[in-house]
């Protein structure tokens, strides 16, 4: 009502609002970490003033450098120190050398690796000349804290956002309704599917030691739909709140689950960060251009990278390399970007074909993310070793497995919706231009009350860690 | 803008009226207050903190107690007019228990009973496994666990937000309707609705729960025990476990502000690990927490391989033990057997 009512029109007052909420958004959490952000948006919107009016090529480096060392800093004290302090210990004493090193009990700032990489972003566009800086503190302020997505993205490029800032914002019907619908799904996703799940993939993944293989796979393919449903819920949630506002942020998944290999996979899933790492790295790298080593590198370096930004553990770079693995041979024989269009673009239901792929994607990627979800290296391969055990093939045992069999069907029924609205940038913007009135609204109160009576043990959203 | 608000006021009518009927029927008794929550009529099961607590908030300051039993549902085995016996004449006793209470549950009543100025005098502490591990409120969101404000870090939308939801889970409004028509008690009810055949008899002056099970074993003890075996309760035990499990890290903190309060109130307690049918004694370092914490003359530990646990009889089912058992602990306790 402020925003819309009493400062319309009036956009650095809009901004300023949106900054400050996001400040205030972000210390309910721990406002220690506000000196945090406050120190990278200031350095960034210095250094991108002095690219401005530097056209020395060297000093224009030397100011993009210092931007990442001080981001990348940050991100490596706070995300990466204790990993890279054990592990060189680990190392020397391998090799018969005894050192002492104190781990440090260090937080991790919430949404560092994503405001960190936004930032990134404007610095790298602008020293590009693909940006022009900025010269509005206020509409930096807000573009770098912008609440609705600052702890778990989708990682906004500047030059998508930035400019929204600048620009009067009208209050625009159809588009705060289609964002509380997004909303009202995200919520569906992250309470009903994401948590109930949670509850199953935990009882099995903490318990693993003493389950059969085929009860671990139960507990994959429920991580498998509680990652999804937790992280494109929350992009929802934001892309939807971000709406309200009269913003458009870039959409973070496209039914990944669908996806024919694990190029398409890829190309739906976290869309934000794997642009990211395409623009900012795997291009500056080369991409695909060079020879047959160079394409293997650079493949192996953006997935590992990738696994690593995840966090900081040895799992999450055994992911991306696992996922480097599944892309290169498609990419080595030039297939990876078969799979452009929509599955069944033109039916609806897909080919024989195209479900075995889905299916065989589908599958690659559960196991992949044992791996993400397992606490350690041991943790996961004492998994995948039961899994391609004897133990496969008894029937699946562990604690409230009846109550996780009734949840099935609504896993079940989810799925189902995905399909039907997988042409529209969310399941349930479907209803808008296809259904009547009467059904719309029976399926808006059913979510609803679905969230309200189905909802799961409350988690922490995953991507919170990250 | 006016046209946005006004569609998603008609969106969300529907879902206030509904959430003003519920309140207005108020099955878990929370909305409104009552002079007697334990009514004749009532069926439906109820948030017994909230009950303990509004009871003793309603208390007056001659009647306020000064002695407390706290822990989970098993307390209920030792009740206030056995353990009179072993306090001074004057003393009050209430039962301050929680459907499978929490250590930071037994802590937070007690900083409500000293910041309330309310005597602690005498405690009687049960405890188990389930009770030490437990230091948060953050997985306590049932209607039958979730605790009260006043008593927990809960908001007041944290409380009330679980008996809205249960309220509308079709799970509770069928065997509401279906037990409100018909009056019987259905496997699927499960604990939404207390069974009736036999009744739990609540006395509201101190809070002890006289189970209904008690009169049934107590009309037929054979078939009962045949029933429960029969149906699985009552697992095989021959293979001893011992429980070598990492112990929860913030259990010693909670334990220690426990013993500084009975320090400041210079209160006369005891702690009983409750005897469990499981025969899987109490975790090593929790033991060694507690005889440290407390020393040992005031710790009694129940839990594993004895003569208590042997007997079958002495269980309703494998969670709850009866109260002649706990009159038996109570002896062995106060009386230094």
């Amino acid at each position: 009502m402020l925003y819309w009512s009493v400062f319309k029109n009036k956009l650095k007052a809009q901004n300023a609002l949106i900054a400050v909420a996001s400040y205030v958004f972000y210390g309910w959490w721990d406002w220690r970490f506000l000196s945090l952000i406050l120190f990278s948006t200031v350095v960034d919107y210095a250094i991108g003033r002095l690219l401005l009016k530097e056209n020395d090529q060297f000093k224009r480096k030397v100011f993009l450098w210092i931007s990442i060392l001080v981001n990348l800093g940050f991100l490596g004290f706070f995300k990466y120190y204790n990993f890279f302090l054990d592990n060189f210990i680990e190392a020397f004493t391998f090799f018969g050398y005894e050192i002492k090193g104190n781990s440090l009990n260090i937080i991790l700032p919430v949404g560092i690796s994503f405001y960190t990489f936004q930032t990134m972003s404007y610095t790298i566009d602008v020293y590009r000349n693909k940006l022009t800086p900025t010269k509005d503190f206020v509409a930096f302020t807000a573009f770098v804290s912008f609440f609705p997505q600052l702890v778990a993205g989708p990682i906004e490029r500047a030059t998508n956002l930035l400019p929204q800032f600048y620009k009067n914002r009208e209050f625009s019907y159809g588009q705060a309704v289609e964002g509380m619908r997004q909303i009202l799904w995200g919520l569906f996703k992250k309470v009903v599917i994401a948590d109930n799940c949670a509850e199953y993939a935990n009882i099995i993944f903490n318990g693993s030691e003493d389950l059969s293989g085929s009860t671990l796979i139960i507990g994959a393919l429920f991580f498998t739909f509680q990652i999804y449903g937790d992280f494109s819920g929350y992009s929802d949630i934001a892309i939807g709140t971000a709406r309200l506002f009269g913003f458009n942020l870039m959409k973070n998944f496209s039914f990944p689950y669908f996806s024919r290999d694990i190029a398409e996979f890829w190309r739906r899933w976290h869309i934000s960060l794997s642009t990211w790492f395409r623009d900012y790295l795997y291009i500056p790298l080369g991409g695909s251009r060079g020879g047959l080593g160079m394409k293997i590198r650079n493949t192996f370096i953006i997935f590992i990278v990738s696994g690593f930004w995840h966090g900081a553990n040895w799992t999450f770079i055994v992911w991306g390399a696992l996922n480097a693995l599944y892309f290169l041979p498609i990419m080595l024989i030039g297939n990876n970007r078969n799979n452009l269009n929509l599955v069944a673009e033109n039916s609806f239901l897909p080919s024989i074909k195209e479900l075995a792929q889905v299916l065989f994607t589908f599958a690659l990627t559960v196991f992949a993310w044992i791996f993400f979800r397992a606490d350690s290296m041991t943790h996961a391969i004492d998994i995948i070793s039961e899994i391609f055990s004897s133990s496969t093939f008894t029937i699946p045992d562990f604690t409230k497995r009846h109550k996780a069999y009734f949840f099935i069907p609504l896993i079940a029924v989810f799925v189902f919706f995905e399909w039907l609205g997988r042409r529209e940038e969310f399941a349930l913007s479907q209803i808008e231009h296809k259904w009547k009135r009467p059904v719309r609204y029976l399926v808006y109160y059913s979510v609803l009350f679905a969230i309200v009576t189905y909802a799961g043990q409350e988690q922490q959203f995953i991507y919170f860690q990250f | 803008m006016k046209r946005f608000f006004k569609k998603l006021a008609w969106f969300i009518l529907p879902c206030m009226a509904i959430v003003g009927t519920v309140i207005y029927l108020d099955f878990f008794k929370v909305f409104f207050d009552y002079d007697e929550y334990y009514s004749e009529d009532l069926f439906v099961s109820i948030n017994r903190e909230y009950v303990c607590l509004k009871t003793l908030e309603e208390k007056d300051k001659s009647e306020k107690p000064d002695s407390f039993i706290f822990g989970s549902s098993r307390s209920q085995a030792f009740k206030c007019k056995d353990w009179k016996k072993f306090l001074p004449d004057s003393s009050i006793a209430f039962h301050f228990d929680a459907a499978n209470e929490a250590l930071i549950g037994v802590l937070s009543k007690l900083e409500y009973l000293e910041k309330n100025k309310i005597s602690i005098d005498n405690v009687l502490l049960i405890v188990d496994v389930g009770l030490l591990n437990q230091t948060s409120f953050k997985k306590r969101n049932t209607s039958l666990t979730i605790s009260p404000p006043k008593i927990s870090s809960n908001s007041e939308i944290d409380f009330y937000q679980p008996f809205i939801t249960a309220s509308l889970n079709p799970k509770f409004v069928i065997s509401y309707i279906d037990f409100k028509t018909f009056r019987i008690h259905r496997g699927y009810m499960g604990q939404y609705i207390a069974n009736t055949i036999y009744a739990n008899i609540i006395d509201s002056n101190d809070m002890d729960i006289y189970y209904g099970k008690e009169i049934e074993i107590f009309n037929d003890s054979i078939s009962y025990y045949e029933k429960t075996i029969k149906s699985g309760i009552f697992y095989d035990r021959s293979i001893k476990v011992i429980d070598t499990s990492d112990i929860n890290k913030n259990t010693e903190e909670q334990l220690k502000k426990i013993e500084k309060i009975f320090e400041n109130n210079k209160t006369n307690y005891k702690i009983v690990v409750s005897p469990m049918y499981d025969q899987i004694g109490l975790n090593k370092s929790y033991l060694n927490l507690l005889n440290g914490i407390f020393k040992n003359e005031n710790v009694y530990d129940y839990s594993g391989v004895n003569e208590f646990t042997n007997s079958l009889g002495n269980f309703y089912e494998k969670s709850h033990y009866r109260p002649h058992l706990a009159r038996e602990i109570m002896h062995q306790v106060y009386l230094d057997l």
